[in-house]
């Protein structure tokens, strides 16, 4: 009853609330494929290193192997404390920007065959897993004086490629709904943006242009991609071990941007704020098949092959409302008086839905651990990902449309990612009869190809932990602390001299407690 | 570097404490180990049963044998023995038989109240919204009771195979004539839209955007329905085709590609200089009308070209209590704004 409290406990405060950009479809397909800490707290102490190991709840999702060193049941829960900073530097000014937050990012149970009952050669055991793959946490913050350019710009730009006039952006603006169709009709009907008075269209121009522009802005990221794992694992006479596992996924993720810009001692407009909202949901299913075998008593391999997860309805929305800030625009109204607008009102950009394919990458992973006797083990993992199989397509466009959405942005993923390898290594001293002491490193391999950009995005991944087991329930306490570089353009333009990115230093930090209780 | 740096660092720390522990390990003895707890990761199953030797029917007796023969767990039973009386086996016909006379009397006598299936009151949620989000929903394409001829056998008019709740307009798989068409068109339609206020175009009709489906605006705007532009609440497609602010794709030089997320170092943000004359000096440029009427405004200045201010930035100050009072300047002959100040309360 003690330890059945002791469980629930554990499980109380479990609050999930998440919190970076808009991305485009391969982008968002590398985020959904990039799977940090998705393993229990004794398995995040040691690095995430669970190929190999086994007798875990980690193996669930992991390698289902692994549930085949069962000997009795067990139910285990893990609650996490992620605390993601990320530092920018943004036109020599740098802001820094955290997110917090409590979740349960592991729960599971796995029904074990007792050895003493059972007369084969052969037993399993069947586990059932919930677990946060991916988090979408870490936010942006970036500010500072742009001498060059401001948002309007790029509106500015795009107007003048398509060669629109201010009767055809006009056109685009509908009053009933009061959104326009795209972004530089909605800079348009706010009027931030005039035609040409010669021409009536390109090049359009805004108002007092050579002012600085104050900017700052921010990116918030929420939700997850979680998973439901159902797998069965099984010995072969305590040496060879397989285990299968079929995993739905869920994928729940919100990106938050807000752009807000202030002209320096600007006339007529004052400044605008520009917010965009994507909201991306869909289902997944993928396999797991993996191996372990006892090479000898003390060294064991494994090998796992992890199918990509087809997501068959990935349904997305795409929000944008621009608010501008006027002191006063010279205008006409519809009777030809002149007038000076003082005020006006939000203007929405009509919202984007689009529903598609997504299939994230192939997988395969293993690994060997040595074991010290009882005393201890030194375990490896390695994890191949295949980031330039990801592929997108989509059945609600037409044949044609279709083929040019696929070979656009897979296009764009062969081109701008790479395979990675992942390497993970961790240890576990058994301190005396209960305690446990653990430590891990971790890196993630660079993703994107050299000729994307120059920044090295490899991330690496410090952990530790300490464990308490009887034989009845286990206590695991983890922390690690994950560090890597990254970049944010909030937009760009024709020419590279106009325009600044942010780069970024990500940090994250996840305090860990976990337990289980046998049965 | 820095990072490979420690990573080698920690590997070495680890190995070294790792080091330690064998040292321990082995001046130890097996009691010491004995005393830790049972971990399945590190103790290998005690495997306490035997298994049991099978046990040969024989018709001689064998003293000596202990083991025990279970005939059922065997396969022995059913070959030796198969008259029991309370097998299944025995009356397989009669079951057999039973099962489908009730089947048959079930689907020849079904009224809607004797039977789920014919009644048109009872719904297992044929709708699309009730699907299983799974591939397991196609299971039902194979039930003959909900998608088949003999669905909708009851009535001609309300509830016939192509009329209001048939199987056929609620079924994906199907394709309807009539779905969503006009009453004119549809013959099952007229008379019910009609006597029961949905509209001369009932509510399936194609023809009028506010008498759709389910729509409360089912009779509204009947006489000049196709004069209405109907409410675009969102558009569909490609995201990126009408809405990035960013480049999603296109390769500029060093610009991003791919979107937001790549680096532009050569940004010079050095102080603008426009080239454009009608750029220069900040001179007003009027602003033609437009559509979007949501703004606030007063009567413009006399020359209007220039405007009476200068350099002015935004602050926030407590408003006067004088309501009538206007912090943009002169109110008359305005109806939209200058009236009131913002900010704050």
């Amino acid at each position: 009853m003690k330890r059945i409290f002791l469980f629930f406990l554990l499980g109380l405060g479990s609050l999930s609330a998440v919190r970076a950009q808009i991305y485009s479809y391969s982008n968002l397909a590398k985020s959904f494929s990039t799977a940090y800490s998705t393993s229990s707290p004794r398995m995040q102490a040691m690095g995430g290193v669970h190929s190999t190991l086994g007798a875990d709840i980690s193996s669930i999702s992991g390698n289902p192997a692994g549930l085949g060193f069962y000997n009795r049941s067990e139910v285990a829960l893990g609650v996490g404390y992620v605390s993601a900073t990320t530092q920018s530097t943004y036109l020599s000014e740098a802001s820094s920007k955290t997110n917090s937050f409590v979740h349960v990012p592991i729960f599971g149970l796995v029904l074990g065959s007792p050895a003493e009952y059972s007369a084969s050669q052969w037993r399993g055991s069947f586990g059932v897993a919930y677990s946060r793959q991916v988090i979408f946490a870490q936010p942006i913050s970036i500010s500072g004086v742009n001498n060059r350019s401001s948002l309007l710009d790029r509106f500015i730009e795009k107007a003048n490629d398509k060669g629109a006039t201010g009767q055809s952006l006009d056109d685009e603006y509908n009053s009933f709904s009061k959104s326009a169709e795209s972004p530089e009709a909605v800079a348009y009907q706010a009027y931030l943006i005039n035609p040409n008075a010669k021409t009536g269209g390109a090049p359009f121009q805004r108002y007092e242009p050579n002012l600085p522009t104050r900017q700052q802005g921010t990116a918030d990221n929420e939700g997850a991609l979680s998973q439901w794992d159902i797998s069965y694992g099984a010995s072969y006479l305590n040496k060879f071990y397989v285990g299968l596992g079929l995993h739905f996924s869920k994928i729940n993720a919100t990106s938050t941007t807000l752009w807000q810009e202030e002209f320096v001692g600007a006339n007529y407009v004052a400044g605008l704020q520009y917010q965009e909202k994507l909201v991306n949901t869909g289902s997944g299913i993928s396999a797991t098949l993996g191996m372990i075998y006892k090479l000898s008593p003390n060294l064991r391999a494994s090998v796992a092959l992890h199918t990509p997860m087809f997501f068959d309805q990935m349904n997305e929305r795409y929000d944008a409302t621009l608010n501008p800030r006027v002191f006063g625009i010279p205008s006409i109204d519809s009777k030809g008086n002149p007038i000076t607008i003082t005020r006006v009102g939000p203007v929405k950009l009509t919202p984007n839905e689009f529903t598609y394919q997504l299939t994230t990458p192939f997988k395969i992973s293993g690994g060997a651990a040595y074991f010290f006797g009882k005393r201890g083990l030194l375990s490896l993992d390695l994890e191949y990902v295949n980031y330039p199989g990801m592929r997108v397509s989509s059945a609600e466009l037409s044949v044609t449309d279709n083929i040019n959405f696929e070979n656009k942005y897979n296009g764009q993923t062969q081109k701008n990612f790479q395979s990675a390898l992942n390497i993970k290594l961790g240890t576990e001293i058994r301190l005396g009869a209960n305690f446990n002491l653990r430590g891990g490193v971790a890196t993630w391999g660079n993703s994107y190809s050299p000729t994307y950009d120059l920044i090295d995005r490899t991330v690496l991944q410090i952990s530790g932990g300490l464990g308490y087991r009887t034989n009845q329930f286990y206590i695991d306490l983890t922390a690690y602390q994950r560090t890597s570089k990254d970049a944010f353009t909030p937009y760009a333009l024709k020419s590279s001299a106009d325009y600044s990115s942010a780069s970024l230093n990500l940090t994250s930090m996840q305090f860990m407690i976990g337990g289980g209780v046998y049965f | 570097m820095k990072n490979h740096l420690m990573l080698f660092l920690l590997l070495v720390g680890l190995f070294f404490i790792q080091a330690c522990t064998v040292v321990q390990n082995n001046s130890s003895d097996a009691t010491s180990q004995s005393k830790l707890v049972i971990d399945d990761l590190y103790d290998n199953p005690v495997q306490t049963a035997v298994i049991p030797k099978k046990k040969k029917k024989s018709d001689y007796l064998d003293f000596q044998d202990e083991t025990t023969l279970i005939e059922e767990e065997n396969g022995l039973a059913e070959a030796a023995e198969p008259n029991y009386l309370n097998s299944r086996a025995v009356y397989a016909n009669q079951y057999d038989q039973g099962f489908a006379n009730g089947f048959s009397s079930g689907l020849m006598n079904a009224n809607p109240w004797n039977s789920w299936y014919t009644n048109p009151f009872i719904s297992f949620g044929t709708g699309f919204g009730s699907r299983w989000a799974s591939p397991i929903a196609s299971w039902r394409l194979s039930d003959p009771y909900y998608f088949g001829s003999m669905s909708s056998m009851y009535g001609p008019m309300m509830y016939s195979s192509f009329a209001y709740q048939s199987s056929f307009m609620m079924n994906p798989y199907y394709y309807d004539p009539f779905y969503r068409m006009s009453a004119f068109s549809n013959p099952y339609y007229s008379m019910y839209g009609g006597m029961y206020g949905f509209g001369m175009f009932g509510p399936t009709n194609i023809y009028n955007y506010y008498g759709g489906l389910n729509s409360s605006y089912a009779s509204y705007n009947s006489n000049n329905y196709n004069l209405v532009d109907p409410v675009k609440t969102s558009r569909r497609g490609v995201r990126e085709d009408g809405m990035s602010n960013r480049y999603g794709g296109e390769n500029y030089n060093n610009a991003p590609r791919g979107n937001s997320n790549s680096f532009n170092q050569n940004g010079t943000n050095q102080q603008r200089v426009n080239s454009r004359a009608t750029e220069v000096g900040g001179e007003a440029v009027v602003a033609p009308s437009r559509r979007n009427t949501n703004y606030e405004y007063r009567a413009a200045p006399q020359n209007n070209s220039v405007p009476q201010y200068q350099n002015r930035t935004e602050s926030y100050s407590a408003p006067s209590t004088n309501y009538g009072g206007s912090s943009g300047g002169s109110s008359s002959g305005s109806s939209g704004g200058g009236s009131s100040t913002r900010g704050p309360r």
